[in-house]
């Protein structure tokens, strides 16, 4: 059987991790009460763009893997064997629940789709250097990485550099806060607007309970409904995040999906709440959110729909 | 999400926001109980604590579809709906709540319909319907298909709906909040309300409520393998043991067939439909030895028993990623199976082989075993959503017993037992259990916010009922704020251990112990495992990071501590069981004994947490079970098979 006896080889996870100051601490350092809450006056608002505060560093950690192996299989590893205070979202393990969306070499993705063996590479020691020029490299306390994994990993799988969801705050190594999103979710009243008739006879008596809906009308949504809201169109979406005024694909994506429902009775409502400055006319097109959606939706080519539907009313 | 401000007093909280949860969240608002608080000028506080946010509850899994006789595919009765289910069951079901189940089930889903989930539809516009393992017609006969989906991914449908009524429903969460400690007042007779961690602040809230609602699903993360998600860790069972209180039933957990090895992941039924063969180590399609007749689509649970016999007797393979392991797989071989069609209607099975066993299945057998799949037993529950104690008088003996309900007190979904899937539960019946005696809890909860609403207009300010709840609520707080301190103390010992280590050593212990099949020796193997080196393993864990805010690891210790309270009691009921039913498998008695166990188990935690020297009293039972008789309306049992 192939696969069946894949030997064991190494792979290096370098996390971008990241702990909360106390807030009695952040109290300490003040600020003014009255200072003007910067960031964008929507999503997020000042939330989005601020700076966290706290301990920042990269840890490295080389392990024993099997190309197969998932990258959340890999965290799990860590915190069982190795490092127990790792922090990162995960809950269903199998591309479901879209709760461990993280940037995996600058890419947002999930964690438990994430397969070592395509995300490994072999470092290029000219692109060590972060955006603003430094290398930050381990000051792990534990010891943990010492300056063979670096050359160890050569001869193994490579490298994964791990970093949580962009365009959301972080909140501890990968957990970033992505209320924002949710909250840009539930403000296009996410949820079906029918008109409540229950189907008919011609003598007005009760025929059937439920909406009817033909496999047609199905299709014109079901693949929306298949969000999990994860999060990795946001991400990857250099209009959201890079912070400007943008409502987002998630929400433009919930939208759609009842716009294009045949149950739904506030088509008109709808559209009208999305065609504003940071609703359809914030997207610029770069359809980078279709790319990694774990659910397969072209979100990019939805985006490109619903903007349509808005030009057309 | 969290709460903006915390209110003094709740009329309701309920814990937990899968479908059950919310379910009942949304069931107490459009109850007619709340409509008339609403119509007094009065807004119910209800508050939904989850320890994820909502749309990552483990209901976004379900496959492949919820069980109703809508007849929208061909003719079916609710009779027959109710049938399948008791004898499902193993005739270890409450006839009453299943009758309730299967004719309240099409009105369940209906209204899931027309909240908004996008089910698959007939060509003519209805809600289609497909065939599930046990569903029949004519009480029994050829199969019928009853279970409403939506593809391959119901459950996300349901969830996300859910949500959304839920956000419509302008309810309010706290997200990432986990819930420590269930409180009743002084006299255990009524709750008082919770305690709950909140994980963005790293802070303990003390929460006063007048009604709380536990749905916090199923235990599955007891076994290494298993098909739930990292979350579902027992907690609301283990809160109802750690408050004083009984589960039922919790012997019974269901074993799926097939897991894919390494991950428990499920690959669905669907595959051995279309062809798959299970095969031992020596090559040999052994289901026809177990099931002659209906061979590798016979039912869950004899799958599952024939493959651990299989594995008992030596003829098992070892996990390919781990092949120095123990030879505890066997093969799925679903390489007779027309490549072009396995891609069209298996997508989804194909894809998670690819993806995590990184064989292609058209090619290769593909290593599966039994995954821990749902907890049929949990908090006992009437089939109102209340939860009461089953207690049994001196001179009555068995039959004299009685439930008396804890006032304020509820459950729903997996981790309750209203008892509709006995002793085995049928597929499509879970998801249709927790949406419909959700909501029922739900209402029955809001009535009883109705009587005594905390922001009644009538009142003068000299009820002082609530303050002796409020102040256990506070000292349970405080003790629960002293134990975090301490947990992110500094630690003096050398500290190599910890929860996620822990959890998998569980897992191991309970799986070589109970999985599938037990006796006498292997749970007494495990009972002394759990004791003698578990237990206090979960009493000494102590977090690796000082810093509250997002510590994973002070929840992970705290999930440790109940799955392992939770496992003590699973191993006590399995061993009080001396007889094979359902999902059970008792080697050492191999044979349903209706005689003696036509009965529910009802087991408490033994006093003190020192389960070593139990000392068992007439009134709490052998080792802290007693038994409570099985509702038999309309079906007395018979021989189960199919």
């Amino acid at each position: 059987m192939s696969g069946m006896d894949d030997a064991l080889t190494t792979v290096t996870l370098k996390v971008n991790r990241f702990t909360p100051r106390p807030e009695r601490d952040r109290g300490a350092r003040g600020g003014s009460p009255f200072a003007k809450k910067g960031g964008s006056p929507f999503g997020g608002g000042a939330s989005r763009n601020r700076r966290p505060r706290g301990k920042q560093w990269v840890q490295e950690y080389t392990l024993q893997v099997r190309p197969e192996d998932t990258v959340l299989d890999c965290l799990l590893t860590i915190k069982r064997t190795v490092d127990p205070t790792l922090a990162f979202r995960y809950s269903c393990g199998h591309g479901m629940c879209g709760s461990d969306a993280v940037a995996i070499n600058g890419t947002p993705t999930l964690l438990c789709t994430a397969t070592v063996a395509d995300w490994a590479e072999h470092p290029n020691p000219l692109a060590q250097a972060d955006e603003e020029g430094f290398r930050h490299t381990g000051s792990a306390e534990d010891g943990i990485a010492d300056d063979t994994d670096v050359s160890n990993a050569e001869d193994g799988l490579g490298v994964i550099e791990l970093a949580p969801l962009p365009g959301f705050p972080v909140q501890r190594d990968l957990i970033a806060d992505i209320d924002p999103m949710l909250d840009q979710i539930r403000k296009l009243k996410p949820y079906l607007q029918a008109d409540g008739v229950l189907a008919t006879t011609r003598e007005g008596k009760v025929d059937v309970f439920e909406y009817l809906q033909n496999p047609q009308q199905l299709a014109k949504y079901e693949t929306l409904t298949n969000c999990i809201a994860c999060g990795v169109c946001e991400g990857s979406c250099p209009v959201f995040a890079g912070g400007d005024a943008f409502i987002g694909p998630a929400a433009l994506i919930a939208a759609s999906r009842f716009v294009n429902d045949s149950r739904d009775t506030a088509t008109m409502a709808r559209l009208n709440a999305i065609d504003t400055a940071d609703g359809v006319a914030a997207c610029q097109s770069v359809r980078a959110c279709s790319r990694q959606c774990p659910r397969g939706i072209d979100v990019g080519e939805e985006m490109w729909q619903i903007v349509a539907r808005v030009k057309e009313r | 999400m969290s709460p903006k401000h915390i209110e003094d007093m709740y009329d309701a909280v309920i814990v937990g926001a899968g479908a059950a949860g919310l379910s009942a969240a949304l069931g107490a608002l459009r109850s007619e109980a709340a409509q008339g608080l609403r119509e007094a000028g009065v807004e119910p506080k209800i508050l939904v604590i989850s320890k994820l946010q909502p749309l990552r509850s483990h209901t976004g899994s379900a496959e492949g579809g919820i069980a109703a006789s809508l007849g929208n595919a061909e003719a079916d009765d609710w009779r027959w709906h109710y049938y399948d289910t008791v004898k499902g069951g193993d005739w270890l079901v409450d006839q009453d709540a299943a009758k309730l189940l299967a004719e309240y089930a099409p009105q369940t889903v209906i209204n899931l319909e027309r909240g908004g989930v996008a089910f698959s539809r007939t060509d003519d516009g209805h809600i289609a319907q497909r065939r599930f393992g046990g569903h029949t017609r004519d009480f029994g006969g050829e199969p019928v298909r009853r279970a409403a989906y939506a593809a391959d991914r119901v459950g996300h449908q349901i969830l996300h709906t859910l949500w959304q009524e839920c956000v419509g429903a302008g309810v309010e969460f706290a997200e990432e909040w986990y819930v420590t400690d269930l409180v009743l007042d002084g006299t255990g007779e009524r709750v008082a309300g919770v305690v709950a961690y909140d994980t963005h602040e790293g802070r303990i809230h003390a929460i006063h409520a007048r009604n709380v609602l536990l749905a916090t699903g199923g235990a599955g993360r007891l076994f290494h393998t298993t098909s739930n998600s990292w979350d579902l860790t027992g907690d609301g069972m283990a809160l109802a043991l750690a408050a004083g209180l009984q589960l039922e039933d919790v012997e019974f957990v269901q074993f799926h067939p097939t897991g894919l090895a390494h991950t428990g992941i499920l690959l669905s039924e669907a595959a051995r439909a279309e062809g798959g063969v299970l095969r031992n180590a020596d090559g040999r399609a052994f289901m026809e030895d177990y099931a002659p007749e209906h061979r590798d689509l016979a039912a869950r649970d004899v799958v599952s028993r024939s493959i651990m016999a299989e594995i008992d007797a030596g003829r098992g393979v070892a996990d390919p990623k781990d092949p120095d392991g123990p030879r505890d797989c066997v093969w799925l071989d679903m390489t007779g199976i027309d490549h072009d069609h396995m891609e069209a209607v298996l997508p989804q099975v194909v894809e998670t082989v690819r993806k995590y066993a990184n064989i292609d299945p058209a090619h290769d057998w593909v290593p599966v075993k039994p995954t821990a799949h749902y907890t049929m037993g949990g908090i006992p529950i009437t089939t109102d959503g209340e939860v009461y104690r089953w207690t049994v008088s001196d001179d009555a003996g068995a039959s004299g017993g009685r439930r008396t309900i804890v006032d304020g007190l509820f459950a729903a979904g997996e981790c309750s037992c209203v008892s509709v899937h006995g002793a085995n539960r049928l597929g499509g019946n879970s998801l249709l259990d927790a949406c419909l005696f959700g909501t029922r809890a739900g209402q029955t909860m809001a009535a009883r916010v109705a009587e005594h609403p905390v922001d009644d207009p009538m009142d003068d300010g000299t009820d002082t009922t609530d303050e002796e709840a409020m102040a256990a609520v506070d000292v349970a707080a405080r003790s629960r704020g002293d134990e975090l301190a301490s947990l992110l103390s500094p630690d003096d010992s050398d500290g190599n251990d910890n929860p996620y280590r822990l959890l998998a050593d569980l897992g191991r212990v309970m799986e070589r112990a109970v999985a599938v099949r037990c006796s006498a020796t292997t749970i007494s193997e495990a009972l002394g495992s759990l004791r003698g080196e578990l237990m206090p393993r979960a009493v000494s864990l102590h977090a690796h990071s000082d810093t509250a805010a997002f510590n994973q690891e002070i929840t992970a210790i705290w999930e440790a501590r109940h799955l392992v309270a939770l496992a003590d009691a699973v191993l006590r009921a399995s061993d009080a069981r001396h007889e094979s039913r359902g999902s059970l498998k008792r080697l050492d008695f191999p044979e349903r004994d209706d005689e003696r166990f036509l009965a529910h188990s009802m087991i408490r935690s033994l006093a003190g947490g020192t389960a070593d020297a139990p000392a068992d009293t007439e009134e709490q039972g052998e080792r802290g079970v007693l038994w409570q008789p099985v509702h038999i309306a309309d079906y007395p049992p018979q021989a189960r098979a199919y």
